[in-house]
């Protein structure tokens, strides 16, 4: 799809101006529609998808260490489940940032506004609801 | 800001807060696969440990992530930073990423059934 010459921000331009000699970008279905933004916004979709990546990576490390911690003291099925969920969240997470990041460079191809991240209220939920579990668990230990 | 215009240097910097968070995320990813791998070791799962190693290698092999390589705004103009994309590099950090998950996973199943 190609927008009208009024309709296109002033730093676009036709993904036809890139070298002749370049390789072909994937992934086709981006890179395949509208033009080619300012490289700016391109480098900000990309940090924006590194940033969810290190939200994954970040439920994942917990999740490592909360196992570790279980296997090297006393374990408790309830610590295992916790590092469970925070490994399977954090994966999960990971590919959303591909998602992210696809749907994000399309917007800007195409001159859309860009998508409203709906994973994130989820996400706070479930990191807000495992921080109640432990601490629930935390205080059941202590008590 | 016409695209085809050279200049010497961005104010914004975006190509080298980019090539950051790219190095940011493969020092997480490697850290992490550290702390799992000792772990596994630790605990006696070698395979485990195995799999958190291969993770923690191509995290830091420049031939798998190559954060920032090519994206210097400053010696191409725009278009120099547009002719390598970040696609493949985000696949493969994503897939590193969901290793060290399933390692973990199979940390606190394995610590579960203990």
């Amino acid at each position: 799809m190609d927008l009208p010459d009024d309709a296109r921000p002033d730093d676009a331009r036709p993904d036809d101006a890139r070298p002749a000699d370049a390789p072909a970008r994937r992934p086709a279905s981006v890179y395949g529609v509208g033009t080619e933004p300012d490289a700016r916004f391109s480098l900000a979709n990309e940090r924006t998808a590194l940033a969810w990546l290190r939200t994954a990576l970040g439920l994942v490390a917990g999740g490592v260490g909360l196992a570790s911690l279980a296997n090297l003291t006393d374990p408790h099925v309830v610590v295992d489940v916790v590092a469970a969920l925070a490994c399977l969240t954090g994966g999960i997470v990971a590919f959303y940032a591909l998602y992210r990041w696809r749907a994000n460079e399309r917007a800007l191809r195409l001159g859309h506004p860009l998508p409203v991240p709906g994973a994130l209220p989820t996400l706070v939920a479930g990191v807000v609801l495992l921080g109640l579990l432990l601490a629930a668990f935390a205080l059941g230990r202590a008590v | 800001m016409n695209a085809d215009v050279p200049f010497a240097r961005d104010a914004g910097l975006p190509a080298e807060r980019s090539s950051l968070a790219w190095q940011r995320t493969v020092l997480g990813v490697t850290l992490g696969a550290i702390v799992g791998g000792t772990t596994a070791l630790h605990a006696g799962h070698w395979w485990l440990a195995t799999v958190a190693l291969v993770v923690a290698v191509c995290a830091v092999w420049p031939g798998v992530l190559r954060p920032g390589r090519g994206r210097t705004l400053a010696g191409g103009g725009l278009a120099g930073a547009l002719v390598r994309e970040g696609w493949p590099l985000l696949v493969r950090a994503a897939l590193l990423v969901g290793a060290l998950a399933v390692v973990g996973l199979a940390l606190a199943v394995v610590g579960a059934l203990a």
